[in-house]
């Protein structure tokens, strides 16, 4: 459905993107993980057409973006992270101005204004002003504009930020209840709402493809290792040389930049190693205080693999 | 063409709902009641059209750039110009619907602005049916004028005050550009050795004096002629064609 050839932008001397390629199977839902500044709304924004590239090549359902913009064009749907809705106008006029320039005839305008109403729960809301709804309902209606034309890929940039929790978790639903009808690519930095959302990720870290795997990978190598967090009151300069020598251990950090005395040690059976590291740290007067398993978040699973990788 | 149509419905909509219709309305009103009145607008003579269009040009130019203003340096500004970018739609389309919408708001003011007084020569039996046609080609021409600097300004501008500024000045200096460069041909004349000075005067021999006038602004002599449709067409399609140029580029879209 989506193919992504080396597609690279610079904004002057300031690359934003590097090289980056992936594609997406008709029917699945990816999803589009960095932290700011990472290149996720710059990769959207090139797939949606609104910027050029400096290089690469872009194929969206046989289409090249490119070349045949205009038809390439049709079959997405794009939902910004900054909702490019008049305040000025109601909720069905707006979406019929839409479809028309998606170049909707009068009846499947009239037939895609209704099932994005329905799709979407703006019914009750279609015929009040923009201007006036609440930020879950505006994204809402910027989801609706994306749909309104029934496109084969849909496009979404942070669809949940600066919304409440209970209007996430509706968002949420609603992404998924898409899942099925559309192809669906988007963008976020919270792996927690990716992981319940897609089936597949493509990180990308300072405008580079960092990674790009199935969500049950990630969980498969999250369940390889445990992470236990050990606090010493007297940590000797040869603390990571020593815990490196432990049988099962693999590897041993400070937990947090900084500061002293507080170990992440990652292992790969908590059984025992728990024995060997209390033993160590009592014979060679490490002053412990404690020792005990942390669980890793699919994100931090996530973030190490990037670091592995580098 | 569908989505031109969608461009001109909601620039029209957005247009009269704004504050332009409301300073129309009393412009006219205004205007038919000096008709009443003192029978002549601003103590020109009644026995022709001409000082009724030429009234009638002072107050719709500015209009149509005061109602021009927004159509892209708002859309900009509140976002809403992304839905061009990802969308199948040419910035033709864009262009075309919002020319079209403007020279429709103009076309409905100028028939508010000049109806009565039309109207009122026709019933006092002054009407030079010329004249009047002269007249209206003339506004139409000087509106679809206004409306290209009008557009080019909001495309190239970030707020509509700026737009507006940018409108009325280049409509300034075509209406007074003969006498502006003119002035300038003589101060830079008087600067160059004696041999250059015909030569540099002579470059604005085609807009000097009354002629030069009716080709940039038909309405002070009332009368249209054919070069002056072909210069305002032609300087009309520049416009739009760098406004397109304009909207086209990714700075813009970005």
């Amino acid at each position: 459905m989506l193919e992504v050839e080396g597609l690279t932008k610079r904004f002057g001397t300031v690359t934003a993107l590097e090289d980056v390629s992936f594609s997406i199977a008709e029917g699945e839902v990816v999803g589009l993980l960095g932290e700011n500044g990472a290149g996720k709304t710059t990769t959207l924004r090139l797939l949606a057409g609104s910027l050029y590239p400096t290089a690469g090549r872009v194929v969206i359902g046989g289409r090249n973006l490119f070349r045949e913009p205009l038809a390439a064009k049709r079959k997405v749907g794009y939902l910004p992270e900054q909702l490019p809705l008049d305040p000025g106008m109601r909720v069905r006029r707006f979406l019929d101005y839409v479809g028309r320039l998606k170049g909707l005839g009068r009846r499947d305008r009239g037939e895609g204004v209704r099932h994005v109403l329905s799709v979407c729960g703006l019914e009750d809301a279609a015929d009040r002003n923009l201007g006036v709804l609440s930020r879950g309902m505006k994204t809402r209606v910027g989801l609706a504009q994306a749909l309104v034309h029934n496109p084969e890929l849909v496009l979404l940039d942070e669809p949940t930020a600066g919304l409440d929790p209970q209007q996430v978790l509706n968002m949420r639903e609603l992404i998924l209840s898409l899942a099925g009808h559309h192809t669906i690519l988007f963008s976020s930095h919270n792996l927690g709402e990716v992981s319940e959302c897609c089936n597949r990720v493509v990180l990308l870290k300072e405008g580079h493809v960092a990674a790009e795997d199935a969500l049950a990978s990630l969980e498969g190598r999250a369940g390889d290792t445990r992470v236990l967090r050990l606090r010493l009151a007297h940590p000797p300069e040869d603390l990571y040389d020593v815990l490196g020598t432990l049988h099962d251990v693999t590897h041993a950090e400070p937990f947090e930049a900084d500061v002293d005395g507080v170990v992440r040690v990652t292992v790969l059976a908590v059984e025992g190693v728990r024995e060997r590291i209390a033993t160590e740290a009592v014979e060679r007067g490490w002053g412990l205080t404690e020792l005990a398993e942390v669980s890793e978040s699919l994100a931090e699973v996530f973030h190490r693999k990037v670091a592995e990788e580098e | 063409m569908n989505a031109a149509l969608g461009v001109y419905r909601r620039e029209l909509g957005r247009i009269l709902a704004g504050s332009a219709t409301f300073l129309a309305l009393p412009l006219a009103l205004v205007w038919v009641a000096w008709q009443r009145h003192y029978g002549a607008p601003l103590g020109l003579p009644v026995d022709g059209m001409d000082a009724a269009f030429r009234a009638a040009a002072l107050v719709l130019a500015p209009l149509v750039v005061w109602a021009g203003a927004p159509a892209l340096a708002a859309e900009r500004a509140e976002g809403t110009a992304t839905l061009w970018a990802i969308s199948p739609v040419r910035p033709s389309a864009v262009v075309g619907g919002k020319l079209l919408a403007l020279l429709t708001f103009a076309l409905a003011a100028g028939l508010l602005v000049t109806g009565p007084a039309v109207w009122a020569q026709v019933a006092l039996g002054h009407a030079a049916w010329p004249r009047v046609g002269a007249g209206v080609v003339g506004l139409v021409l000087l509106c679809m004028l206004a409306a290209s600097f009008t557009l080019l300004a909001s495309a190239l501008a970030h707020h509509f005050s700026t737009a507006f500024a940018w409108g009325l000045g280049l409509l300034a200096l075509w209406v007074w550009g003969n006498e502006i460069m003119a002035r300038a041909a003589g101060a830079v004349a008087a600067l160059l050795p004696t041999g250059w000075a015909p030569a540099v005067a002579g470059l604005f021999d085609p807009v000097a004096g009354w002629g030069g006038r009716a080709v940039l602004y038909p309405l002070y002599v009332g009368w249209v002629d054919p070069t002056a449709v072909c210069a305002m067409g032609a300087v009309a399609v520049v416009a739009l064609a760098a406004t397109h140029q304009v909207m086209a580029s990714e700075r813009w879209r970005g």
